[in-house]
């Protein structure tokens, strides 16, 4: 994905929940923040490698 | 595929690849022409194995070198250990290639041939919308490059070849001319340094936060974090807070994803509003899920069940939070409030704004750094404090005390533990907000009962976050006339307390030492927060008189008049220093260092009349 297309806090936020769910507890907001970069990262730069 | 198409190898390949694509193409009758129709290895060998009555190992081998020889027409991918053939029923597959550069929205957003643009607000309309929703808002490359926010792309000006319109194109069979050439003469200049420069690769890999700080997502999290981890982790937060159909929920800094459907009903709210008044005192959530819903911690679901029971109560209007990190406790309406009724938190935050406004010399004496590390405070008590048991939140005790855990929290409840009599008392924290100060309340009845004003206390913390110590240092017993509140006639008097705390003797209110503060009037709260008229009723009361008659002027030592302002009010030393430079009533003594003098302004007869009703009859002194 082409980093100018993500919104913070709504692009890749699926992946998130699905995260959340799977550790069945709530988590600390900076841990979350940590996991959203790297779902973010995994996002844009999958599309810069093609 | 055409019958006239040749599949190649030896015969029996032809022949075998030949019914392959037969039976694909059969399989892929109702697909587009250009489709893929793919089938396995695996399930050819088998179809084949049955139709040829043949071993299907010799089938899967067959079958695997007659497609290898057609291997223009059958495309091979591996996955996940399978074989599959692709084909189409065209022939050989090709992915189809959209051409979507005349389309509709890519000449509205890039016109061949576009007005100017001064300005980008021309094209983003600034207009406030009805509702004010945050929606980003695309503007094309196109529009951004025009207005000089995005450099020209090199590409474009190099690579595109000139406009040629060629003999086909012409309607209308031949040419009575030559082709016409046309050549756009924009097209051609040379590219600017600019544009060369810009490289498009590094943008993609950028992304933009809602508050305009961009980040290269080609660094690592833990860079990222490091440099930008607040940033990041506040954005993250409102946009969850934000969102019109949540996902995620907050509570404190926990986030946990939306329970929707299930949750606590009314009947559950009621018996923990019940469960609350009779324990008659703030409870922790571990509390109410243990008691009132059963639940063990070793259940794997605890702990998103007590998440919900947080979320859901701080949504309920009738349920404070009250609580800090690691004790999180909650409040109801109807429970009993926390300290002395004489105290109207509006007037006393009003009291102690001088903190919020700068005036706060609590850390002179000790360092936040220390206060952190050593978690305890040391504070001197004064007459008001001792009076109505409270403490001022300075900066020293915000440095021992927890933060706020939710944003709009105003209140905590701590508990301090008295060890020295086994008794504990609940204490309500108040927080600053705006420029009123904050306050600690709840403490009357352990100063009243063990302490005199000018006593030393100790605040210690505990493992427990809401949870401290409060100490003082005992000594053998002291009978001293001291002052007090005469409740009855609501007045200062001294009378003769016992107690058995080390004292500052330069604080301690003896009759001996601030024999005139009887004289000071007790005004109502609503004008004790008048700091500066507090200070001149203050300064004329305890005083020495050093003027004339007609010409009244006061003298006394800086000292002196902090205890005794803080009799009326809490009152730091840099605030009363404040007072008293910020007025033209006030003048330092030149000939005694630490001293002040005060020339009260010019009153009527009627205003003297009032003033002498204020001082005791009895002033015999």
């Amino acid at each position: 994905m082409d980093g100018k297309n993500v919104t913070y806090g709504e692009t890749g936020i699926e992946r998130l929940v699905q995260l959340l769910r799977a550790s069945g507890q709530p988590q600390d907001i900076a841990w979350l923040t940590e996991r959203y970069l790297e779902v973010l990262r995994e996002l844009v730069l999958a599309e810069a490698k093609e | 595929m055409s019958e006239s198409t040749a599949f190649l190898g030896n015969p029996e390949q032809r022949a075998l690849a030949e019914q392959v694509y037969k039976v694909m193409t059969a399989q892929g009758r109702f697909f587009a022409s250009d489709a893929p129709i793919r089938q396995t290895l695996a399930n050819l060998a088998d179809f084949f194995a049955v139709q040829q009555k043949a071993d299907r190992s010799d089938v899967e081998r067959n079958i695997e070198a007659a497609l290898r020889e057609n291997a223009e027409l059958f495309a091979r991918e591996e996955r996940d250990q399978d074989v599959v053939y692709v084909t189409s029923r065209v022939g050989v597959y090709k992915p189809r290639q959209e051409d979507t550069i005349h389309m509709f929205k890519w000449r509205l957003h890039d016109p061949e041939h576009p007005l100017p643009v001064d300005d980008i607000s021309v094209v983003v309309t600034t207009t406030r919308p009805a509702l004010t929703t945050v929606e980003p808002v695309f503007i094309s490359d196109y529009w951004q490059q025009q207005a000089g926010i995005l450099p020209m792309p090199s590409d474009v000006l190099e690579d595109e070849p000139p406009f040629v319109v060629t003999d086909d194109m012409l309607i209308g069979g031949e040419p009575s001319q030559p082709a016409p050439v046309f050549v756009e003469p924009a097209l051609v200049v040379a590219p600017t340094p600019v544009a060369a420069s810009a490289e498009r690769v590094p943008a993609d890999t950028v992304i933009t936060l809602p508050n305009g700080l961009q980040i290269d997502l080609r660094r690592s999290v833990e860079e990222l974090m490091a440099q930008y981890g607040t940033t990041l982790t506040n954005q993250l937060r409102s946009s969850i807070e934000r969102a019109v159909t949540p996902r995620l929920v907050i509570f404190g800094t926990q986030v946990f994803p939306e329970i929707s459907g299930g949750g606590f009903g009314k009947n559950d709210l009621r018996r923990i509003r019940d469960y609350l008044l009779e324990a008659n005192e703030p409870l922790l959530d571990t509390q109410i899920v243990q008691d009132i819903f059963r639940l063990s911690p070793n259940r794997p679901d605890y702990e998103s069940f007590r998440f919900e029971l947080n979320h859901r109560l701080s949504r309920e209007k009738d349920f404070e939070f009250v609580g800090v990190e690691g004790a999180r406790l909650w409040s109801t309406k109807g429970m009993p409030p926390i300290g002395t009724k004489r105290l109207k938190a509006s007037e006393m935050g009003q009291i102690m704004g001088y903190i919020e406004e700068g005036f706060d010399d609590s850390l002179l004496a000790q360092s936040a750094d220390s206060i952190r590390k050593g978690g305890s405070i040391n504070h001197i008590l004064s007459f008001f404090e001792w009076e109505y048991g409270v403490l001022p939140f300075t900066r020293a005790m915000a440095a021992l005390f927890p933060q706020t855990l939710l944003a709009d929290q105003r209140t905590t409840i701590l508990r301090f533990e008295v060890p020295q009599h086994y008794t504990s008392a609940l204490v309500e924290l108040r927080y600053p907000t705006g420029n009123r100060g904050g306050w600690l309340q709840g403490l009357d009845a352990f100063f009243r009962d063990y302490l005199v004003p000018g006593a030393l206390i100790t605040i210690t913390r505990t493992e427990q976050q809401h949870v401290f110590t409060i100490t003082y240092e005992e000594q053998s017993e002291s009978t001293e006339r001291l002052l007090v509140v005469d409740e009855k006639k609501n007045k200062l008097i001294f009378e003769n307390v016992n107690y058995y705390c080390t004292v500052d003797s330069d604080i301690l209110l003896t009759q001996a030492q601030y024999g005139r503060l009887r004289n000071l009037k007790l005004f109502p709260m609503g004008e004790r927060r008048k700091a500066d008229l507090m200070l001149e009723h203050v300064f004329e009361t305890i005083s020495d008189p050093v003027g004339t008659r007609a010409e009244p002027r006061y003298r006394t030592t800086e000292g002196k008049l902090l205890v005794a302002l803080n009799v009326l009010r809490p009152t730091s030393n840099e605030y009363l220093l404040h007072l008293l430079k910020d007025s033209d009533l006030y003048a330092s003594d030149p000939e005694l260092a630490g001293s002040w003098l005060y020339t009260p302004p010019p009153t009527t007869e009627t205003d003297d009349d009032e003033e002498e009703e204020l001082y005791d009859e009895d002033d015999d002194e």
